[in-house]
């Protein structure tokens, strides 16, 4: 019997229409009357927001002045009040003549953020781990003075971004190895031990962070002897260090958790302590784990600098308060929201840095994996 | 001496005398700051004791809810000012809930120019510090609203000027309980029609259109009830007098500051989360949806949500902490929340910084423990049922 040959069909091409730069568009923008109609409504908001904003930012700007008298055109920018105040917003009230102390601060911190970067071949942990050690020693030495003839600078005349920077860093860097201890301690299997800190790190975390820093500032000295000797800025760091270390223990406590079980058991199998185990094959997995969500609690602590201005400090948003309401620049409202785009401006940059870096090591640490 | 060690390598022995002297220790600690505490305060004379808060408060306090006048004790103030911030972060924790929704809809969207909005505003809203956003819409964004006498107009009802947004306020008259029993009565009957129909569809899975029903309820009944009682709520609308609106309520330009920048601020954070939560449900569940014929909305409600939601309390409860907390920043651009009542008003006034703070403290702790709790019964609720 002749076998029954139905004559085999080539494949039709795809319509015109899902194809191409055509599809794409399709695809993307117009698949729908509903989706057709958002993207004619975005792309008009779009081009309003973006018209305004040229205008705002640029056509009508006004770049140099030095008051408010400078920028009566209501409908741009007043940069000049950037422009006049700059100083005072990187160094705050450092001392003039001792600029380049902050200067190399300013630039091994950018040193230590690039060390972190990039990849040196077989330099890279060096490198990192010299910087992580040098940049906090240094900066010390160099801000306070009062070693190696160096002139002494009270942390008072600390402001602006110098002031936000420096306290960023204390409270991270402080914060990191409270926040390991306190989650040994609330993942420890000693009930007391484990109970205390769990306490610990709810009550830091249930408190408003302007209520514990204002409690430090104002009661610390009543709870210690001669306690009215501390600075009020070491006030402030403490205040930092307690509710940042309950977060960041938070954080370590999901990363000891994501390790196996089974590495716990095969540690203890072949007869190590509590503290080698902890040491040598734990802790190592867990803070690499928690890494992106450490990031995000810097970020965290980063923004959060900003309510030490709420007890007179004058951080960088402190200082540009201060000075938008000094005699030469208080005025109109547009003056304080072109001041306010600045310090945003600032802040966004440090903050989506962080971010962005954070997902970088994510998505490495995702390849690693498989 | 041998005999020593190996009692002290003994697990249980190293535990017990760990524990007890951390126990002791936190002992010691106590009754030495006790002891520092009270020699420091004798030395600075300040007074102690909780007699001062049935004191005169001496102090307007400006959104009062409940009767409040500067001859009013302390701990009348304390608990308007409380409310207040309670108020505060129920609006914005609703606002924020419902602006992050949308916010996760359009980053989940299949148009592009809808995602890349969602995730601009995301990246703009969270990486700016709050107080800064505050300060934006308080100092600059609502100083350039206009002034009294060139209000803008919604309607002839509301008016928005640079005082603050001036509202209708209802007015309830005899016969207005009624309403509000018809109202109650209606939810009651919807509860129980929403129990029998899903009781109903487990059994013999016969859908029935109980949402809609109730809703349809919840509205028709009181409107009813209304109509026969010719309308028994009356709106006071604010109208321009002499020099000020006079009548309706005002929502001060503090307080809308506020719900703005918290509302703007956390929705970024919960629009994140409620993204991550949808995108975590298996995506064979959407499509296994599709192929037995579940319209796209009954994907949603009946198998997407409902997993998405574990993903999603244990974040969206933690947001919410964080914006009640954040609402003692209020402060700062003077709205009268709890915390500065306690701090900027009372503090100054009667120097007993100590039993404020521990006040402070438990009213805080007190609004967290409670948001925790409703969500801890809402996780319990939604939980996977064991076997």
């Amino acid at each position: 019997m002749e076998p029954i040959l139905t004559p085999f069909k080539m494949p039709q091409p795809p319509p015109y229409q899902s194809k191409g730069l055509l599809g794409w568009f399709r695809s993307n923008f117009f698949s729908s009357w509903f989706n057709s109609l958002i993207t004619l409504l975005l792309v008009y908001i779009i081009f309003n927001l973006a018209d305004f904003l040229i205008h705002w930012a640029f056509i009508n700007a006004v770049w140099f002045g030095d008051s408010a008298k400078s920028c009566p055109n209501t409908n741009g920018a007043c940069w000049a009040f950037v422009t006049d105040r700059w100083r005072l917003f990187v160094y705050g009230l450092y001392p003039k003549e001792l600029y380049w102390r902050v200067d190399i601060f300013y630039l091994l911190a950018a040193i230590t953020i690039i060390s972190f970067l990039y990849s040196y071949g077989r330099w890279t942990k060096h490198f990192r781990i010299t910087m992580v050690i040098v940049f906090p020693i240094t900066a010390y030495i160099l801000l306070l003075g009062d070693v190696f003839d160096l002139k002494y600078v009270a942390p008072e005349n600390f402001g602006g971004l110098l002031l936000t920077l420096v306290i960023a860093t204390i409270s991270i860097l402080g914060s990191i190895p409270l926040g390991i201890i306190l989650a040994l301690g609330r993942t420890s299997e000693l009930k007391v031990i484990s109970k205390v800190c769990t306490y610990f790190i709810e009550f830091w975390r249930g408190v408003p962070h302007i209520v514990i820093i204002v409690m430090f500032v104002a009661l610390l000295p009543i709870f210690i002897p001669d306690g009215a000797k501390i600075d009020v800025v070491v006030r402030a760091f403490i205040a930092f260090a307690c509710w940042n270390s309950a977060y960041m223990a938070e954080v370590f406590r999901g990363g000891l958790q994501s390790i196996p079980i089974g590495q716990f058991e095969a540690s203890r199998a072949i007869g190590m302590s509590y503290w080698k185990m902890m040491g040598y094959i734990i802790l190592p997995q867990a803070i690499r784990n928690s890494v992106p969500a450490m990031m995000n609690t810097c970020i965290g602590i980063f923004k959060e600098t900003t309510i030490v201005m709420l007890i007179g400090f004058s951080d960088l948003l402190g200082i540009i308060q201060m000075s938008l309401e000094s005699s030469d620049w208080i005025g109109p409202p547009h003056i304080f929201s072109s001041a306010y785009t600045f310090a945003a401006i600032c802040y966004f940059i440090f903050t989506y840095g962080m971010s962005k870096y954070s997902t970088r090591l994510e998505n490495r640490s995702n390849i690693e994996q498989y | 001496m041998e005999n020593l060690l190996s009692f002290w390598r003994k697990g249980s022995v190293r535990s017990l005398t760990y524990q007890w002297g951390l126990v002791v220790a936190i002992i010691f600690g106590m009754i030495w700051v006790y002891n520092t505490a009270t020699t420091n305060m004798a030395r600075l004379g300040l007074k102690t004791g909780f007699g001062f808060l049935t004191d005169e408060a001496g102090f307007p306090i400006s959104p009062a809810l409940i009767d409040y006048t500067p001859k009013s004790m302390y701990i009348e103030a304390m608990v308007v000012t409380l409310l207040n911030t309670i108020t505060l972060s129920l609006i914005a924790i609703i606002l924020a809930t419902v602006l992050g929704f949308f916010i996760a809809m359009s980053k989940l969207s299949s148009n592009l120019l809808l995602r890349k909005f969602g995730n601009g505003y995301v990246e703009v809203f969270r990486n700016v510090p709050l107080l800064l956003q505050l300060f934006f819409w308080y100092f600059a964004a609502l100083k350039m609203l206009p002034g009294k006498r060139t209000s803008i107009d919604f309607f002839d009802v509301a008016f928005l000027n640079i005082e603050g947004f001036f509202i209708p306020l209802p007015i309830l008259e005899g016969g207005a309980e009624f309403v509000a029993w018809a109202l109650l009565i209606a939810i009651l009957i919807s509860v129980i029609i929403w129990a029998w129909a899903k009781h109903r569809q487990k059994n013999t899975g016969q859908p029935f259109p109980s949402l809609m029903l109730g809703l349809g309820l919840i509205i028709i009944l009181p409107l009813i009830v209304a109509w026969t009682l010719d309308f028994p709520i009356n709106w006071e609308v604010p109208k321009f007098g002499k020099f000020n609106f006079q009548g309706g309520a005002v929502l001060e330009p503090e307080f809308t500051a506020m719900v703005f920048g918290l509302t703007l601020y956390n929705a970024a954070f919960v629009g994140e989360i409620i993204r991550a939560g949808i995108q975590s449900v298996d995506k064979g569940q959407k499509e296994a949806a599709g192929s037995i014929g579940f319209t796209t909305l009954q994907t949603y409600s009946q198998i997407i949500v409902p997993q998405a939601m574990r993903f999603i309390i244990p974040p969206v409860t933690n947001q919410y902490l964080n914006l009640a907390k954040s609402t003692a920043l209020a402060g700062a651009i003077g709205y009268s929340d709890f915390f500065w009542a306690m701090d900027g008003a009372i503090a100054p006034q009667t120097g007993q910084v100590m039993e404020l703070q521990a006040i402070t403290l438990i009213g805080y702790l007190g609004i967290s423990l409670f948001i925790a709790m409703l969500m801890a019964i809402y996780n319990h609720m939604t939980r996977i049922p064991e076997r």
